[in-house]
């Protein structure tokens, strides 16, 4: 089964599974006897129930369906381990990347009886819409894949945290890659209108600031659903810049890409955040998605401690759609849950506590949370689009030099 | 100089993906005195129908195995937009009908209904219907000249709009069809005492109309590679936009209707700092402009007091 992969991850991966075990074993004294037949009533497990919410129709569903996966296999594995003093139920819910949607399923959920805690969001306008409401009904929400820096704020500690890096601490990466290792200095800013899209024009003028010689020439702010880019770019092509940075989602994105390759743009780089990193960047750019560099937070799920375990599980759970850019997030953020309510017990407002105050070390190396909610923990990778694929650097022909990026020397 | 000549093509090339379906609208109003507010997601509906008939079904690549290529493209835009023709009229059986005679807000509403419907379905039946999807290429991308700003592609679309405007235009005003259109556009009443079949022509009108809007949808699929199941949301507002600057009824109007739209949003874009936001403002700015101070559009002669 091994034949051929080095034995050393595996034993490493191995060794961290197993001290997950143990953790999970520490905490689970006294419950062998539970394990009662349910006609006998009383003596049943007690269930507890964890919603997770997330984009599972509507234009983002693929971006939500694996990390439902990853949340529903942890939630799996915890109960199969038999070291749980009660029964875990996972619930999901949909929020079609809308935030009235997600507002009504978070209200459904918190009038829910036994739902101890939830992990939702891909979008931030759909977390912004239900911070609230879990907050005021005190039940802690780990946020599994919404990245507007606003989410996580002091206030809503310990109730509200997150495990995925935000879109600023996702421009720090890309900034440092673009303007210090490749000397891009000179940028036009593409952004939506939309929370997300305002809070990476943020994110970058204040990265461009923060170095000597890089300045922002254009700044143009454009409504998601747009789908006209061409009288932006032909008045940045004027501009001669050295790259063109894009804050916002996949569709806007790919129809920039290949109207600036249809205006003789080509040569100009492009960069974005995880935000446009999807396969249908790639199939509506087409040709001219070549050579476009983004960033994503995390690591290619392999490349993880314990990653190659995490897919192998979801391989033999059987789910059929790939587990995504965030699945390793939710499965972190399901496993977190799960500890800190081991540790804690099913009373909301300890539970809220020790997740605040947890070191958790999983897919993702250690989580913990700092005095807003917010995870300590940025991992993440530089992507280039080669041969219609995201290729780590690292591994890609452009570091080697075989290939020239756009607007390269 | 160049930037602002290829900001005029830029306006240009829009103009032309909002001129059908304007001009489907205009019809529809002069033919009826309703407006059919499905009319974008109809136009986009025949759109993920090529896309259909050229991906899923394969019929552009069995076809391309025995014609030439071009021949092949014009065959699958050709029965794509018989099928938006046959759509519409099938709106127009469900939706319209049921709703002659009665309150004219009736009918306005059914046809935004049957908009959403059709968005909807597309989004729940096509294949990922909710994503993007890249729009398969049927026109000539290549450049003409080494100009960056004219490809065979903007070209074949500007005459493809004005090849349909100029039959449109025979259709009108050489047939006897078009003239009972004209009739029935005019004046219903004496239109019927003249002995027109009313009920005949304004089915020959939706097939038309329902043509053009397909071909248009297949345009504007083109011009911007992309397709998605909520663009005719948009498209069909700013063609009913179009429609009313040009006025509501006129074929012309509907052309001179779209420049306008076109020429504000681009140039609201590229020469107004931080104007990029707001260049859909702009636009329904001057269709709230027009509807207050000169409701029948520049070209028009009919009030709109009716939508």
């Amino acid at each position: 089964m091994f034949k051929g992969k080095p034995i050393g991850k595996i034993a490493a991966g191995l060794g961290a599974l197993i001290f997950l075990l143990g953790i999970l074993a520490g905490c689970g004294g006294g419950t062998k006897s539970q394990e009662a037949p349910k006609q006998e009533g009383g003596s049943q497990k007690k269930v507890v129930k964890i919603a997770f919410i997330g984009p599972l129709t509507g234009p983002n569903a693929t971006e939500g369906v694996g990390p439902r996966n990853t949340f529903e296999l942890a939630v799996n594995q915890a109960n199969k381990s038999g070291k749980l003093p009660f029964e875990i139920k996972f619930l999901a819910y949909d929020d079609a990347s809308n935030p009235g949607t997600a507002a009504s399923v978070a209200q459904k959920i918190v009038a829910e009886p036994d739902v101890v805690a939830a992990s939702g969001h891909w979008n931030t306008a759909c977390a912004e819409a239900t911070i609230p409401i879990f907050k005021a009904a005190g039940i802690p929400m780990v946020i599994w894949g919404a990245i507007g820096p606003s989410l996580t704020k002091e206030e809503n500690f310990p109730y509200i945290t997150r495990v995925c890096p935000t879109s600023v601490q996702e421009n720090i990466p890309l900034a440092a890659f673009v303007m210090d290792q490749l000397g891009r200095k000179k940028w036009a800013l593409i952004s939506s209108t939309s929370v997300y899209g305002k809070a990476n024009t943020e994110a970058w003028q204040a990265e461009v600031k923060k170095r000597s010689g890089a300045e922002i020439v254009s700044l143009d702010e454009i409504t998601d659903g747009s789908t006209d880019f061409r009288p932006i770019l032909s008045k940045i092509k004027k501009l001669n810049v050295d790259g063109l940075y894009y804050g916002g989602n996949i569709m806007e994105a790919a129809l920039i890409r290949s109207q600036m390759n249809e205006l003789g743009m080509k040569d100009i780089l492009m960069a974005g955040i995880s935000g446009i990193v999807s396969p249908k960047f790639i199939e509506v750019a087409g040709q001219a998605a070549e050579g476009v560099v983004v960033t994503q937070p995390g690591k290619e799920p392999k490349k993880m401690p314990g990653g190659k375990e995490f897919i192998e599980e979801y391989q033999k759970a059987g789910y059929k759609e790939p587990y995504g850019a965030y699945g390793a997030y939710a499965y972190d953020a399901a496993n977190i849950i799960i500890t800190a309510l081991k540790e804690a017990g099913t009373d909301r407002k300890a539970l809220a506590d020790k997740i605040g105050k947890i070191a958790y070390t999983g897919l993702l190396g250690t989580t913990s949370f700092d005095k807003t909610g917010q995870t300590t923990n940025s991992l993440s990778t530089i992507y280039v689009i080669q041969d219609g694929k995201f290729v780590d650097w690292d591994e890609s022909k452009y570091k080697t030099g075989e290939r020239k990026l756009p607007g390269a020397k | 100089m160049e930037l602002i000549i290829s900001q005029i093509l830029n306006a240009v090339m829009l103009a032309c993906t909002y001129t059908l379906v304007g001009i489907g609208f205009s019809l529809f109003f002069g033919a009826m005195d309703i407006v059919v507010f499905c009319l974008g997601d109809v136009a986009i509906a025949g759109a993920f129908a090529i896309m259909a008939l050229s991906t899923v079904m394969g019929v552009y690549a069995s076809l391309s195995g025995i014609l030439p290529a071009p021949i092949s493209g014009i065959i699958v835009v050709f029965i794509g937009a018989c099928f938006t023709a046959g759509l519409v009229t099938l709106m127009y059986r469900a939706v319209i009908v049921p709703f002659e005679g009665k309150n004219i807000n009736a009918s306005l509403l059914s046809t935004i209904a049957a908009g959403i419907v059709i968005r909807e379905l597309i989004g729940l039946f096509y294949p990922e219907g909710r994503n993007p999807h890249a729009f398969p290429q049927l026109l000539p991308a290549g450049l003409i000249g080494d100009n960056v700003l004219l490809s065979w592609r903007n070209i074949i679309i500007i005459a493809i709009t004005f090849i349909m405007v100029m039959l449109l235009y025979w259709f009108v005003n050489r047939t006897k069809t078009g003239l009972s259109i004209q009739a029935i556009s005019q004046n219903k009443e004496a239109a019927i005492m003249v002995g027109i079949n009313w009920h005949r022509i304004i089915v020959i009108t939706f097939l038309i109309g329902g043509f053009l809007l397909g071909i248009g949808g297949f345009l504007t699929a083109s011009y911007f590679n992309s397709l998605r199941f909520d663009m005719g949301a948009m498209y069909g507002l700013k063609g009913f936009c179009v429609a009313v600057v040009g006025g509501l009824g006129s074929i012309y109007g509907a052309i001179v209707g779209g420049l306008l739209i076109a020429f504000v949003e681009v140039f609201v874009t590229a020469f107004i700092p931080g104007g990029t936001a707001y260049s859909s403002v702009a636009a329904f700015l001057i269709v709230v402009l027009f509807i207050l101070f000169k409701p029948e559009g520049i070209l028009g002669e009919k009030t709109v007091e009716k939508v």
